[in-house]
């Protein structure tokens, strides 16, 4: 025990009692009322304990003035927080979330920002660097390009010719006569089917 | 800690809200305490004790559950409540506030038992406010909680021969500063008064303990 580290005094019961303990005895006894206090002494500290407490009525008035703030303390009642606390604790759990997202979108969007900007610089840099130092073969894929761009442009407007020119058939005209004939009949039919489902569902609701 | 509680932990790591609440209604008492009896302010130890279940599920993911949960959340409120002690240049130490009967309320005259809690309750915070931080801890956890000294110290952190010495430390200190306020209680012109004093007090045959007489300071 902790009491053990101190120089234990041999206790002399033929010494006479009453007079003042010797320092290393008063020491030693405070540190016996502290555990006493917790009801953590051993049995040989509890002999030594009641022994100093006989011989020395110093050493019992002073563990007397000890209990008596032990028991104080003890009577002494919890501090109670506002009756609010938990509702006032979950508004703060809520706003310091709140707090925590808005830091985390406006890093993201300072993240997305800066990276966009880096893109920019970056592909302005490439364009310029090709454009200062590979002229020749720039020029060779803007013709290239152009190429491309007049072939796809002839593709479509001869398809868009021989459309306009099928349109214009006797079978084109009766083809979407038949489809815009079988479109309308389609959606008669569902228009009917529906309100009969609508009818016969109000009429069970209200059976 | 009872399963009802291991499953609010368990429910608030895994995200669940409502059930730190819970956790927060079953240990407000307990950390507002810790805090009031370290800060001496009501208002101070309000904030703190929401502060510290702020950090508590903030670090859930950290959280062991092999240990209690009242040692480590009353560890995070231990550790922030020095950091502000740490911060602050005074020690403020509000004796009128008294959070212990707050909740009464009207102007409707207490009862004497009630009175004299109040007023137990101001005098022993003062005699604890002037305390060393380090030795308020484990007398807080070992009054209110009843906390054994392997607690305190899986609380502070320390070994528990140090939670032997620093609640001895505490006590002796506080044994002095009690000694001190009763007898600053008793009228000096009173010399019947004092002699009966003495004689409660002292040796009939010996001088009062120089132990008495120990200076706070290094105590």
């Amino acid at each position: 025990m902790m009491a053990d580290k101190f120089i234990k005094q041999p206790f002399d019961p033929d010494e006479e009692p009453g007079g003042a303990a010797p320092p290393e005895v008063e020491e030693e006894f405070m540190l016996l009322m502290s555990l006493a206090l917790d009801d953590l002494l051993d049995a040989d500290e509890r002999t030594r304990f009641q022994a100093y407490r006989d011989a020395y009525p110093g050493l019992a008035a002073a563990w007397r003035s000890w209990r008596a703030l032990d028991s104080e303390l003890r009577a002494t009642p919890s501090a109670m927080p506002s009756a609010n606390f938990v509702t006032a604790f979950e508004a703060a759990l809520l706003q310091r979330e709140r707090r925590r997202r808005l830091w985390w979108g406006a890093g993201f969007a300072l993240g997305v920002i800066l990276l966009s900007f880096m893109l920019t610089v970056g592909v302005s840099s490439l364009g310029a660097f090709v454009m200062f130092t590979q002229p020749a073969w720039l020029t060779e894929l803007v013709r290239i390009a152009a190429q491309a761009g007049a072939l796809v442009n002839g593709g479509v407007v001869a398809v868009r010719d021989t459309l306009a020119s099928l349109a214009g058939t006797e079978q084109a005209r009766v083809f979407m006569m038949v489809y815009l004939f079988a479109a309308a009949a389609l959606l008669a039919g569902w228009v009917f089917l529906l309100r009969r489902t609508t009818r016969f569902a109000v009429a069970s609701r209200t059976a | 800690m009872n399963q009802q509680e291991q499953r609010w932990v368990e429910a608030a790591r895994a995200g669940d809200k409502a059930a730190f609440s819970h956790l927060v209604e079953a240990y407000q008492r307990p950390v507002y305490n810790l805090a009031y009896r370290m800060l001496g302010n009501p208002q101070e130890a309000e904030d703190a004790a929401q502060e510290t279940f702020l950090r508590a599920y903030a670090r859930l993911g950290q959280y062991d559950p092999s240990r209690k949960f009242s040692t480590w959340i009353l560890s995070i409120a231990n550790h922030h409540a020095i950091d502000r002690l740490r911060k602050r240049r005074a020690i403020f130490v509000s004796i009128d506030d008294n959070p212990v009967l707050q909740n009464l309320e009207g102007d409707a005259p207490r009862p004497e038992n009630e009175a004299l809690a109040m007023e137990r309750s101001r005098e022993m915070q003062a005699l604890i406010a002037k305390l060393d931080p380090q030795y308020r801890t484990p007398l807080v956890l070992r009054y209110w909680e009843g906390y054994s000294y392997d607690e305190i110290a899986q609380t502070m952190d320390i070994s528990t021969s140090a939670v032997k010495s620093r609640l001895f430390r505490a006590r002796k200190q506080m044994a002095e500063l009690y000694r001190q306020r009763q007898a600053a209680l008793i009228p000096p012109s009173s010399g019947e008064v004092q002699a009966a004093h003495n004689s409660r007090n002292r040796s009939t045959r010996g001088q009062e303990p120089p132990f008495y007489q120990a200076a706070l300071v290094g105590a």
